[in-house]
């Protein structure tokens, strides 16, 4: 019995075909390397108001674009990429804090944070003043603070990063504002 | 907006601009491995384009030349020991695993030292910059070795020393990277300048009564003891010093002598990570037709100075010694080679005869 035979495919066809699929493939790859571009150095500065010394920070947006990549595949919708990377920092800026709580038991040192005395010639003493009372705050709070006034985050944006309720970010921002007034010595009243 | 959120505002700018643009390393993504290639047949060719975005990730970061060819960590001679060594070789300054295969170059040339703080990340590099006058860089290596570009230690005035950076050992940086200090000759006297690198200060000290310039840099634990050797006031043998660098009057406090009995001199000493101990480079006594000697590494109470613990043969005179963060690691180099000791044993890491100065 003769069967029926395929039509054989023109080699500009499977070639249209395989380019097709590898810009397909190459596009995450493409937008990531976009976003690392464009947001090394803000993710870095972000990282560095919540662990408090540059090197850390900078490991801690190397580790989360390594990831990203790793996880690439998964990551097939450019808009979920920024989001993504930006919640992993702040994991692993909590994963940071969390593990310097043992640090005495590693002994294990960091460089000391932008907001020590050593650094007050640097950031100058007002500024540092204001760390230092948001060293006094939970954590979450610091993180809020950190999303609103520094990466210019709305609400929404920090609820998806912080893995949180839209409602939650506003009452966490606002009580860690009233908060951080209180330890500076300022009125919170609004202008 | 609220005078809180203004200050808030202004203190995050202002501790943002401490990462200056440019200045942040590299990405360099690992490879996909065949396995994965082969169970996701969807990928196409996984390999070339995980190759593909890895070169356009480390090449978009790329500033001034710096290479990063391949910052994967390279073989460990023994665990435990740092996986990088930050090397200056022929005035270029490389990064090294712990066998003496290179895995990246740090942009600039003419470099003269290197000093590591320690935690095998943040390494300052010395220049010359001028008749006598040096200029210094902070380097930080990524966690796979992959070097940050240099960024200049900005001092309030040319930093002088005549004597050089040379061996033994006259530059040195504390753990905390916020101090580098220089022992040598200056105006043809003994002198140790300390530099402040977050606000480029110095303080200098010259040693009265001392013809030799002093050597041997180290920083105790603490950040703020710098020890060094030093000759004898009027013309008394060397000793070793501690000099307090926090206080404004600069006194050093003489630990002991660098002679040992036998007439055995210690040449180099650095105080080790836990601060309790100190390792010194011993000659023996010369004896012989050709005055032989013996060269070892040997521990000594920081207290009493006195020898405690391993003592490890050399097979020559290195008048060098790089601890790693444990003490159980040392970087030697001996004419030019560089060799380690490792809990007590020394080996050759590399048949190159052109090391400077290394750290890690």
């Amino acid at each position: 019995m003769v069967g029926a035979m395929r039509p054989p495919r023109s080699s500009t066809h499977e070639r249209e075909r395989a380019d097709e699929r590898e810009r397909a493939n190459d596009a995450p790859a493409a937008e990531l390397v976009r976003l690392f571009r464009e947001h090394q150095l803000g993710l870095a500065r972000t990282a560095l108001m919540i662990v408090g010394d540059r090197a850390t920070a900078e490991d801690v947006v190397q580790d989360a674009f390594v990831e990203a990549h790793r996880r690439i595949d998964r990551l097939r919708d450019p808009d979920r990429m920024l989001p993504y990377i930006r919640a992993s920092v702040v994991n692993r800026c909590r994963s940071v804090l969390r593990r310097r709580k043992l640090a005495f038991s590693i002994a294990r040192v960091h460089e000391p944070p932008v907001w020590s005395a050593e650094s007050a010639a640097i950031l100058g003493e007002e500024r540092r003043e204001v760390f230092l009372a948001l060293q006094g705050l939970p954590r979450r709070q610091r993180e809020a603070l950190v999303l609103r006034y520094y990466l210019d985050l709305g609400e929404s944006e920090i609820a998806e990063v912080m893995g949180i309720r839209g409602s939650t970010v506003r009452s966490t921002t606002a009580r860690a504002l009233a908060a951080l007034a209180t330890r500076l010595g300022e009125s919170h009243d609004q202008d | 907006m609220t005078r809180t959120e203004e200050r808030l505002r202004d203190a995050f700018q202002g501790a943002a601009e401490t990462i200056r643009p440019g200045s942040l390393t590299p990405l360099t993504v690992p490879s996909r491995g065949r396995a994965r290639a082969r169970a996701r047949r969807s990928w196409g060719v996984p390999v070339v384009v995980a190759g593909a975005l890895g070169l356009i990730l480390v090449g978009t970061s790329l500033l001034g030349g710096r290479m990063s060819p391949r910052p994967a960590a390279g073989p460990r001679i023994l665990a435990g020991a740092p996986d990088h060594v930050l090397a200056i070789r022929d005035g270029r300054a490389l990064v090294e695993d712990g066998a003496g295969h290179a895995i990246a170059r740090i942009s600039g040339e003419h470099y003269e030292a290197v000093a590591g703080t320690g935690d095998g990340r943040v390494f300052f590099l010395a220049t010359a910059s001028g008749k006598n006058t040096h200029t210094f860089y902070r380097v930080t290596l990524a966690a796979n070795g992959t070097p940050s570009s240099p960024e200049m230690v900005r001092t309030d005035d040319p930093v002088q020393m005549d004597s050089g950076l040379g061996k033994p050992e006259r530059f040195a940086a504390n753990r905390d990277g916020s101090k580098l200090a220089l022992v040598g000759a200056n105006g043809g006297r003994s002198e140790i300048t300390l530099i402040d690198v977050r606000t480029g200060g110095q303080h200098s000290m010259e040693e009265v009564g001392r013809a030799l310039p002093a050597t041997s840099a180290t920083w105790a634990p603490d950040n703020r003891t710098l020890g060094y050797i030093a000759e004898g006031k009027d013309g008394r043998p060397p000793a070793l010093y501690l000099l307090d660098t926090n206080t404004d009057r600069l006194t050093p406090r003489l630990l002991r002598s660098a002679t040992m009995p036998d007439d055995a001199l210690i040449n180099v000493f650095v105080v080790d990570p836990d601060g309790t101990t100190l390792t010194a480079q011993v000659q023996g006594a010369k004896h012989g037709p050709r005055d032989d000697a013996d060269y070892r590494l040997v521990r000594l109470s920081a207290t009493t100075g006195r020898p405690t613990g391993w003592t490890a043969r050399l097979p020559s005179d290195s008048f060098f010694v790089k601890p790693d963060t444990t003490g159980r690691h040392f970087l030697q180099i001996i004419d030019g080679r560089l060799g380690r000791v490792d809990d007590g044993r020394f080996s050759w890491v590399s048949r190159a005869t052109d090391y400077t100065d290394a750290a890690w």
